[in-house]
C-alpha cells in the first residue's frame, strides 16, 4: 500500500514538473513572439548616462536590426563619438569602425560583455535575446497580473550572465523588468516604461539599466523606430559602417 | 588636379542640402622635468571638418587643420619685433574629396580628392600602411597619417571588397629635424650640402595599390599590392669636393626610389583574444648609389644604401579585455615608419593598457611603453624604450583633458634614440565641436 501510494505520489508531481515546465515554455514562446518578432527594425535612440550625483551625459545613436542576428549602427552625437559604428553578425562577428583612424576592429567575442558606449548597456544587452532558446526557466513567483521567471542559460549559450529574473505582465507578455546576475551575484536592472504596440509589436519607449554597485543608470528613450520595412542586407556591412 | 579638386568641391558645397560642421581644438605642451623646467613643445591645433551629402549617393568632406607651435627662441631684440612671441602659423589641408556611393553602379564607390587609407591590421601604427605618407614630425605620435591626392574605386561583390587607388601626386612623409644626421655620418667633411630629386612628371609620380579584402566566417582578411616609392628619402649620389685648401664640401643627392610591396593582412580571435597580423614583402627598384672622391683623387666608389633590394616588414599583435575593462593590447612589429632595408630595419615591442574608472570618465593608462630592439643578442644594451603612461579625464561630454609622463632612455644605435631628453611631462586639452 505504501508503494502504491509513493508512486501516486511521484507520478503526480512529475505530471506537475512537466506541465510546469510546459508552462514556463509557453510563456517564453510568447514572450518572444511579442519581442523578437519583427522582420527588421530600424529605430533612432537618445542614451542619457545618469551619474551617482545625477549629472548626465547624452549619447544619440541610429541602430537597425534585421532577424535576431544581425545589427548595425551609428552614433550620431556626441561629437567626439560621431561616425563611430558597430556592426555584430552571426557567429560572433562583432566589427567596430573608428572614424579617427579609418579602420574597422575586429572585436573578440567576449568583448561583448564589455560596456556599450560607456552607458550601463552591454552590447550583449543591445542583441535580440530569445528566451525561449538557450534558457532553462522555473516560475519563481505568480500573481494575477504577471509572472516571474528565472532563466538559466543552457551551457552552449555564450551569454555572460549566469541567471535572469523576468518579471512578464499576463495581458502583454511583454517584460516589464529584467535583473541580470553573474555568478548570482545581482549586477543589473532592466526597467521598461512606457510601452505601447507599433504596427504589431510591443515597444518600451523608456528603457532605464542600473548598475547596482555603482549606483549609474543609462536612460535608452526611443525617439523614433520603424519595423518591417524590408532593410537591405547592404546595411549589414562594413560598406555602410565606413559611409 | 588640385584645381579640379577645389572647383568639385566648391560644386558640392553649393549643392549641399545637408552641411555638417565639427571641429576640434587641442592644446598641447611638454615640459622637461630637468632641474629648470622648460616647455620642450607647445603647440594649438584646430582641426575643422566640413561634410555633407549632396544626394543618398554622394558625400564631401573637407578638413582644414590649423597649427600653431610656439617658439621659445629669443635672443636679440630683433626676435622680439619680427618672431618669437608669435606662434608658427601652418594651415594645411586635411582631407578633402567627394564620395560618389554606388555610383556607376551599384557595386562601385567612387572617391576624389585628398584622403586618408589605410591597409593594415595593425592596432595604431603598422609598417605596411604605405598608401598615405606618415607625419614623422612629432616622434612620440605613432599615428599620425598625411592625406593624399588619390582617386579611389571599390568594387563589392558578396563579402568581398577591391579597391584600387591611384595616385598622380607624390608625396613625401614629412620628417623631424635632423630625421637624418649628416653630420655624423659624414664626419670630418666641413660643409654638406644636399638636395633631394623628386619624381619628375605624373608617370613618375604616379602610385598604384590594389587592396582585396573579406571575411571568412570571423577572420577578416586582405591582400594587397602596391606600386609606390619610399616615402623618406635614400641617398642617390654623393660626391665629396675641397672647398678650400683645408675644409671638403660633400654634396649630396637624395630621392625616393620605386618601391613594389605585397602583403597579407588578417584579423580575428582566438578564443577571447583579439589577433591581427599584417606581413608584407618589399622590393626596391635602386639601392646603389655612388661617393665620387674624384676631386679629392680617390676615384668613384660604388656603394648600397640597402645590401638586399628586398626586405620583408609586418606585425602581430593580440589584446584582451579583463573584467571591469581593464583593456591591455602587445603588439610586436619588424620594422617601422620610415624604416626601409633589413640592416636598418628594428623590432619593436608595443604594450597598451587602459582601465577605466566612474563610467569611463577617468581613463588610466598605465603600462603604455614602446620597446626598441636593435639587436636580439643585446636586447638592454642596444635597446631603447620610451614610456609613456597617461591619465585623461573626460568629464563632460566632447572634452578630454590629460596628463601624461615621458620616460625615454635609448642607446645610441636606435632610433628612439632621436626622441632623447624628450623625458618630462605632457599636458593636453583636447574639445570637439
Amino acid at each position: 500500500m505504501k508503494k502504491f501510494i509513493s508512486a501516486v505520489i511521484i507520478a503526480s508531481l512529475t505530471v506537475i514538473l512537466c506541465s510546469a515546465a510546459a508552462n514556463v515554455t509557453e510563456i517564453l514562446k510568447k514572450v518572444d513572439d511579442v519581442s523578437n518578432s519583427p522582420k527588421d527594425q530600424k529605430m533612432t535612440m537618445k542614451l542619457i548616462l545618469v551619474n551617482k550625483d545625477n549629472s548626465e551625459s547624452e549619447r544619440e545613436i541610429v541602430m537597425m536590426q534585421k532577424g535576431a542576428d544581425k545589427r548595425v549602427g551609428k552614433f550620431l552625437s556626441p561629437k567626439d563619438q560621431k561616425g563611430i559604428g558597430f556592426l555584430s553578425l552571426p557567429g560572433n562577428v562583432l566589427h567596430i569602425y573608428l572614424p579617427a583612424y579609418k579602420k574597422i576592429k575586429n572585436i573578440a567575442s567576449h568583448a561583448k560583455n564589455g560596456s556599450f558606449a560607456n552607458t550601463d548597456f552591454t552590447y550583449e544587452d543591445m542583441e535580440m535575446t530569445e528566451f525561449s532558446k538557450g534558457y532553462e526557466g522555473k516560475i519563481l513567483s505568480e500573481d494575477d497580473s504577471a509572472y516571474v521567471l528565472e532563466l538559466k542559460p543552457e551551457k552552449e549559450n555564450e551569454t555572460s550572465y549566469s541567471k535572469i529574473v523576468i518579471t512578464v505582465p499576463k495581458e502583454t507578455y511583454f517584460p516589464v523588468m529584467l535583473q541580470f546576475f553573474e555568478k548570482d551575484k545581482h549586477v543589473k536592472t532592466l526597467e521598461r516604461k512606457s510601452i505601447e504596440k507599433v504596427k504589431n509589436y510591443y515597444v518600451a519607449r523608456e528603457m532605464t539599466m542600473t548598475t547596482i554597485k555603482s549606483g549609474h543608470r543609462t536612460k535608452m528613450l526611443l525617439e523614433s523606430v520603424e519595423f518591417d520595412t524590408n532593410l537591405s542586407d547592404d546595411f549589414f556591412t562594413d560598406r555602410y559602417l565606413k559611409e | 588636379m588640385k584645381a579640379f579638386i577645389a572647383a568639385l568641391l566648391l560644386f558640392s558645397l553649393g549643392l549641399s542640402a545637408e552641411t555638417a560642421f565639427s571641429g576640434e581644438g587641442e592644446a598641447l605642451g611638454r615640459i622637461s622635468l630637468s632641474s629648470s623646467p622648460e616647455f620642450l613643445f607647445r603647440k594649438l591645433k584646430l582641426g575643422f571638418s566640413i561634410s555633407g551629402d549632396l544626394n543618398e549617393n554622394a558625400a564631401f568632406a573637407v578638413s582644414p587643420v590649423l597649427y600653431m607651435n610656439f617658439s621659445d627662441e629669443i635672443g636679440e631684440m630683433s626676435d622680439i619685433s619680427k618672431k618669437g612671441i608669435f606662434p608658427e602659423t601652418r594651415l594645411l589641408l586635411g582631407e578633402a574629396y567627394v564620395h560618389l556611393k554606388r555610383f556607376p553602379a551599384s557595386f562601385v564607390d567612387l572617391g576624389i580628392g585628398r584622403q586618408k587609407v589605410t591597409m593594415g591590421k595593425g592596432d595604431v601604427v603598422s609598417p605596411v600602411d604605405v598608401i598615405c605618407p606618415d607625419d614623422l614630425s612629432d616622434p612620440l605620435k605613432f599615428d599620425e597619417k598625411i592625406a593624399k591626392e588619390l582617386i579611389s574605386a571599390c568594387f563589392y561583390a558578396g563579402g568581398a571588397e577591391l579597391a584600387l587607388y591611384y595616385s598622380p601626386v607624390f608625396t613625401p612623409s614629412l620628417l623631424f629635424e635632423d630625421f637624418i644626421d649628416l653630420k655624423e655620418q659624414f664626419k670630418g667633411v666641413d660643409y654638406i650640402r644636399d638636395t633631394v630629386v623628386m619624381p619628375a612628371g605624373i608617370t613618375e609620380s604616379s602610385d598604384i595599390f590594389a587592396v582585396l579584402s573579406g571575411d571568412i566566417s570571423s577572420v577578416s582578411l586582405s591582400a594587397f599590392y602596391g606600386y609606390t616609392r619610399t616615402h623618406t628619402p635614400l641617398p642617390l649620389s654623393v660626391t665629396v669636393e675641397m672647398a678650400s685648401m683645408t675644409s671638403a664640401l660633400a654634396d649630396i643627392e637624395f630621392f625616393f626610389p620605386r618601391m613594389h610591396t605585397a602583403g597579407v593582412s588578417i584579423s580575428g580571435s582566438a578564443g577571447d583574444v583579439g589577433v591581427w597580423a599584417d606581413f608584407s614583402a618589399n622590393y626596391i627598384s635602386q639601392t646603389e648609389y655612388s661617393i665620387d672622391l674624384s676631386s679629392v683623387g680617390r676615384g668613384v666608389l660604388d656603394t648600397f644604401s640597402m645590401e638586399k633590394k628586398y626586405f620583408f616588414n609586418g606585425l602581430a599583435g593580440m589584446d584582451y579585455t579583463f573584467e571591469g575593462g581593464f583593456y591591455v593590447s602587445l603588439q610586436y612589429a619588424h620594422g617601422m615608419r620610415g624604416e626601409y632595408g633589413e640592416e636598418t630595419m628594428h623590432d619593436y615591442v608595443f604594450m597598451g593598457t587602459r582601465l577605466p574608472l566612474m563610467n569611463e570618465r577617468i581613463l588610466l593608462e598605465p603600462l603604455n611603453f614602446s620597446y626598441e630592439i636593435n639587436d636580439f643578442k643585446m636586447i638592454t644594451k642596444r635597446g631603447a624604450i620610451v614610456a609613456y603612461p597617461k591619465a585623461t579625464y573626460k568629464g563632460m561630454d566632447n572634452l578630454e583633458i590629460s596628463a601624461a609622463l615621458i620616460y625615454v632612455n635609448a642607446t645610441s644605435e636606435t632610433n628612439f634614440n632621436r626622441m632623447d631628453g624628450y623625458d618630462g611631462v605632457e599636458l593636453s586639452m583636447k574639445y570637439y565641436f
